[in-house]
């Protein structure tokens, strides 16, 4: 063969030309074979279709309309947000969890900076004067399976450092 | 069997499938009724390929018609809807397969092709599978050879001879690579062959056939 019969196969199947490998007429008989040997399975598949009933599939039928009598096809808004939510259920999960984490995270590493505000004055008259923050920094953030995003933001208590991990998409079919 | 499918695709039906749809969304049950018939029969022999069971295709091909018609939004008209149907299809009646745990062991062969396969044979049953067809034997014959296929290695066969989809096609209905695909369908073809080999002499050449036909003829 054996290179030699995958390329008449591809020949067969229409997927490559070498019609060149037919002038063997060996070649030419193993191709009329993957042929008839196509025949002959699509042959039979058809004619075991063929034999059954037509009563059959219209009891079939009688299901499939009662089933989707009682449930229209879906459609609207409210279809495409479960539709998305059903295809994305697994990032939304694994996004807000993301969220949460890195709130907590946040969180965590502004308790441990201590004190967020010190007596200052010195001379005892007890005036409170806020620590300035230094936005926590990040030199490098491995996250395997998808992409993150570091985001120091400020408000009124503060600056906070936040972290947004999107995993990558993958598709899903129905 | 008869192919409604095709008939439509060929612009001589009235209603093409694209209109159908349309109509079905909005509720009309008689358009989907025809999708039905159009399609019911081809959609139980795919199934019927994949499962080799009569009762167990029958549901799938409800379950893939109730889907469809659930889904019906999710269909973009890029491809047919028969395109789109016999995904629903063959995804339903491989799910089947592994819920009752009928899923076979992959072959240890199927992921490569090298030297030491053995080559395709030149010929299977002379060269007349119409006569063969009609052979109540070799019909039990070809099922069995279809059975004792692989699950992955037959439904690659079916997709191929039933429906004629490209390497690539399959590759992406199975999630797998175009050369996995060439793989299984090559040792498909070459286990097949070697199950029917034996009944080559059983019909008659196509030669025959003619020879026949002009005896016939003659005699007349």
């Amino acid at each position: 063969m054996k290179n030699h019969d995958i390329e008449l196969m591809e020949h067969a199947d229409g997927e490559r030309d070498h019609a060149d490998r037919l002038r063997d007429p060996v070649a030419r008989q193993k191709v009329d074979a993957i042929g008839e040997l196509g025949e002959l399975v699509r042959g039979h598949l058809e004619l075991s279709a063929d034999a059954v009933p037509a009563a059959r599939f219209e009891q079939i039928w009688d299901k499939v309309d009662k089933e989707i009598a009682t449930k229209p096809a879906r459609s609207g808004l409210w279809f495409g947000i479960t539709t998305w939510f059903e295809r994305y259920r697994g990032h939304v999960v694994t996004g807000v969890v993301s969220a949460g984490a890195v709130a907590a995270l946040a969180l965590v590493l502004r308790t441990t900076h201590g004190e967020t505000t010190a007596k200052g004055g010195g001379g005892g008259n007890g005036n409170v004067i806020p620590v300035s923050y230094r936005p926590t920094e990040i030199e490098s953030l491995d996250t395997p399976g998808g992409d993150s995003t570091v985001f120091n933001l400020q408000d009124e208590d503060g600056p906070a450092t936040v972290i947004w991990v999107t995993p990558e998409d993958t598709v899903e079919g129905i | 069997m008869n192919k409604e499918g095709q008939r439509a695709s060929t612009g001589r039906d009235p209603v093409d499938d694209h209109e159908l749809v349309a109509a079905a969304r909005r509720g009309d049950r008689d358009a989907f009724r025809t999708l039905f018939e159009r399609y019911h029969r081809r959609a139980y022999a795919l199934a019927f390929g994949v499962l080799r069971h009569a009762d167990d295709a029958l549901d799938v091909v409800q379950d893939a018609f109730i889907k469809a018609h659930k889904y019906l939004d999710k269909f973009e008209g890029n491809s047919s809807f028969y395109t789109w149907l016999y995904r629903i299809v063959m995804n339903l009646a491989i799910d089947h397969l592994r819920k009752h745990r009928r899923v076979r062991p992959v072959e240890l062969d199927e992921q490569h092709l090298d030297e030491s396969d053995e080559a395709l044979l030149p010929k299977i049953l002379g060269g007349n599978p119409g006569r063969a067809l009609m052979d109540k034997e070799i019909r039990a014959r070809i099922d069995q050879a279809l059975g004792e296929l692989s699950d992955n290695h037959r439904a690659v066969l079916i997709m191929r001879e039933l429906e004629g989809m490209s390497y690539e096609e399959m590759a992406q209905a199975m999630g797998c690579s175009k050369g996995t695909i060439m793989s299984r369908l090559f040792h498909a073809r070459k286990n097949m062959q070697k199950q029917l080999v034996d009944l080559v002499d059983r019909v008659p050449a196509q030669d025959d056939d003619e020879e026949d036909a002009a005896a016939s003829g003659s005699r007349s």
